[in-house]
């Protein structure tokens, strides 16, 4: 099981809106949504992108449970 | 909602709404098919084609690049499973229509021609109306996949909406 940080990442950064965050990874606000609520795993380059706008390893971004 | 699940909620309703009437009135008046046929592609046609003109306008992401927007990986994973979804469907209706055409038309000439005097399958031969009700009922399949493929795009919207956290 994938879990993230995005949505506290968010917040940290300056209160981040969704919309914001998805303009800048690419994608639309609604899978920033699904993404925060756990319901969908990105795919690694989208990981990678998001952990870059965060400026973050993508470890601290995205954590992986057995 | 994103502005694909607002394409395919009025993509669904759309070809429902127009084809299911199609069908109902199609299969009791085959031989006015050309003339419904006509009515329900100039109405699918303005349906679509109005919805897209007041989306766009009010779509901000439209309005400020000109072009509707691109599908993200999810969109496209989205679209994917329906299209898995609807293949299956459509897959299933020309199969079973094939092996009705296949065996029952024989069938039905072996019964029809069983009282006659001199019994040949050659001389057997199907109606224009008997055509006409075969031919819709491939169509109606391929119309059944394509609601079944936007009702998947839909679900697949709703199922991400709904879910708890």
């Amino acid at each position: 099981m994938i879990h993230n940080r995005i949505r506290e990442l968010r917040f940290k950064a300056g209160e981040m809106t969704q919309q914001a965050l998805a303009d800048s990874v690419g994608i639309t606000r609604q899978t920033i949504i699904a993404l925060e609520k756990g319901k969908y795993y990105p795919s690694l380059e989208l990981a990678f992108r998001i952990a870059k706008t965060f400026e973050m390893p993508l470890e601290e971004v995205f954590q992986y449970d057995v | 909602m994103a502005f694909h699940e607002k394409s395919a909620w009025v993509s669904l309703l759309s070809i429902a709404g127009v084809f299911v009437p199609y069908f109902v009135l199609v299969f009791q008046y085959p031989m006015a098919f050309i003339g419904l046929a006509v009515v329900a592609v100039i109405l699918l046609a303005v349906l679509l084609t109005g919805f897209h003109i007041i989306n766009a306008i009010m779509t901000a992401s439209i309005r400020k690049r000109g072009d509707e927007p691109p599908q993200d990986e999810l969109d496209q994973l989205i679209e994917l499973r329906a299209a898995k979804v609807a293949g299956f469907v459509l897959a299933f209706v020309v199969f079973g229509w094939c092996m009705v055409a296949a065996f029952g038309v024989p069938a039905l000439g072996v019964s029809a021609l069983a009282n006659a005097e001199t019994p040949n399958l050659a001389q057997f031969s199907v109606s224009v109306f008997d055509a006409l009700m075969a031919i819709h009922v491939l169509f109606a399949g391929f119309v059944a996949s394509n609601i079944v493929y936007y009702g998947a795009i839909v679900a697949g919207y709703r199922k991400l909406m709904w879910a708890q956290p």
